[in-house]
């Protein structure tokens, strides 16, 4: 079932609940009473479009309208990708590293297990705040910069330059998997750990991966398949356009 | 999570798709990937994806393409094939199976699981036990080896090394490197000391 503007935001919430941290991005809290969704995001100056859009995408798996997602600014793309990062470097990962601390405290598996899983997870924090880092310090800024080029006609000569030597398609090519250690620690906890003293918390872990693997993985599908096309659009018109005017 | 089956469903009309995908989806062991309405697009998207079942209503092709269709696909596909009229012999000699969608809900579910090849009780075929060559090869990617490294260790070729590995992440459901070397750890395929990063 499609979310649509005049449903009410509470009855969002009960069709999916796991929306919740998606509508916290774009600046929803609780407490909005009966309000509807075009209500709520005509209160908080949310382009309603774009707000409909991603939600459903999150929602359903299937509902994936490239061509309409691609109208969209890659400014407000970026924005909503940049609250997402937030997101799961503040919030996400830490819960997760917290229950594992937790599953240590109570010796919930043998020394040499948790000192592996934790190890692990380590790594996987190392991985995600590192992708997320480069995105945000040069991919996104570079989108938006092409974007401004593209919208503008005015073309600097460094832009031009890192648009010869890294256009977004080679970035496209590297985006790598950050979901897969996930994947794997989710199996390594259901399948291969013995069994824990605590099963709650291992639960409670399994739950968190399920969910951000899932966040992650809607995440990815809007830059893959939304914004990075977008640039490379215009990358090459702004570069056919100063090739034929040269 | 053993891997699951994928299907692409090919039918002109949205309402049997859907109806498809409601069937279909009590199927666990099942994921259907993509639902198209056009045999050109059908072609790509069996292309692309690669799935290991293509459902499709007989209807969508034209007679000038119905010969030889699995001559359209790259790799090997089975075909299952839809109809609510009589199917022409020479598609139906080319499906692995063809199901009849007027029949009753049971005979339906029967005749999908069949032709899915769902077995009646949730056996696992294969088997998720690690043969002796994979044991060793997990160990060696645990001790942190190339592809190549592993080949000259255990005198095959980096190809065998490769189709062990992708055995492997089938198996055991873990794709990383990180992610076999805790499974190497935890089923002492390795020992802790061997391992510099721990």
């Amino acid at each position: 079932m499609l979310i649509i503007r005049e449903m009410k935001m509470v009855d969002v919430i009960y069709l999916n609940y796991l929306l919740l941290p998606v509508i916290n991005r774009f600046g929803i809290t609780l407490g909005f009473g009966d309000a509807t969704v075009e209500e709520l995001c005509k209160k908080k100056n949310i382009n309603l479009d774009f707000f409909l859009n991603i939600v459903n995408a999150y929602h359903d798996e299937s509902f994936f309208p490239k061509t309409d997602l691609q109208k969209f600014s890659v400014k407000l793309i970026v924005n909503y990708l940049q609250k997402a990062h937030k997101n799961y470097l503040q919030d996400s990962v830490p819960q997760i590293e917290n229950l594992i601390q937790n599953l240590i405290h109570e010796n919930s598996y043998k020394k040499q297990n948790l000192d592996i899983l934790k190890s692990f997870f380590t790594k996987y924090k190392n991985q995600i705040t590192e992708h997320i880092n480069r995105e945000e310090s040069k991919v996104y800024p570079y989108a938006v910069q092409v974007e401004n080029a593209y919208e503008t006609n005015n073309y600097s000569n460094d832009l031009i330059k890192q648009m010869e030597n890294y256009s977004m398609q080679y970035y496209l090519n590297e985006h790598d998997n950050i979901e897969e250690k996930l994947y794997d620690l989710k199996n390594i906890i259901i399948k291969y750990l013995p069994p824990p003293k605590n099963t709650k918390i291992s639960n409670s872990i399994l739950i968190h991966l399920f969910n951000l693997e899932k966040d992650l993985n809607d995440h990815s599908r809007i830059e893959e398949k939304v914004m990075i096309p977008k640039v490379i659009k215009m990358e090459k018109s702004i570069l056919s356009y100063l090739a034929k005017n040269k | 999570m053993t891997q699951k089956t994928k299907i692409i469903l090919a039918d002109k009309s949205p309402l049997i798709l859907k109806g498809l995908k409601v069937l279909l989806n009590d199927f666990s062991q099942i994921k259907i990937i993509k639902e198209i309405s056009s045999w050109e697009a059908t072609i790509r998207s069996v292309n692309k994806n690669n799935p290991d079942y293509l459902i499709f209503n007989y209807k969508l092709l034209n007679n000038s393409i119905s010969n030889k269709i699995t001559s359209n696909f790259k790799n090997e596909i089975k075909l299952i094939s839809i109809f609510s009229e009589p199917i022409p012999e020479n598609i139906k000699a080319q499906c692995f199976f063809s199901i009849n969608i007027n029949s009753e809900e049971e005979e339906l579910i029967k005749n999908f699981k069949l032709a899915l090849e769902i077995p009646k009780i949730t056996v696992k075929k294969e088997s998720s036990e690690l043969s002796k060559r994979e044991k060793a090869v997990v160990r060696c990617i645990a001790l942190g080896m190339t592809n190549k490294e592993i080949a000259n260790t255990l005198f095959i070729s980096t190809h065998t090394v490769i189709a062990h590995r992708k055995n492997i992440t089938k198996k055991l459901a873990i794709k990383t490197v990180s992610g076999l070397t805790v499974y190497a750890l935890l089923n002492e395929l390795v020992n802790i000391t061997e391992i510099e990063q721990y």
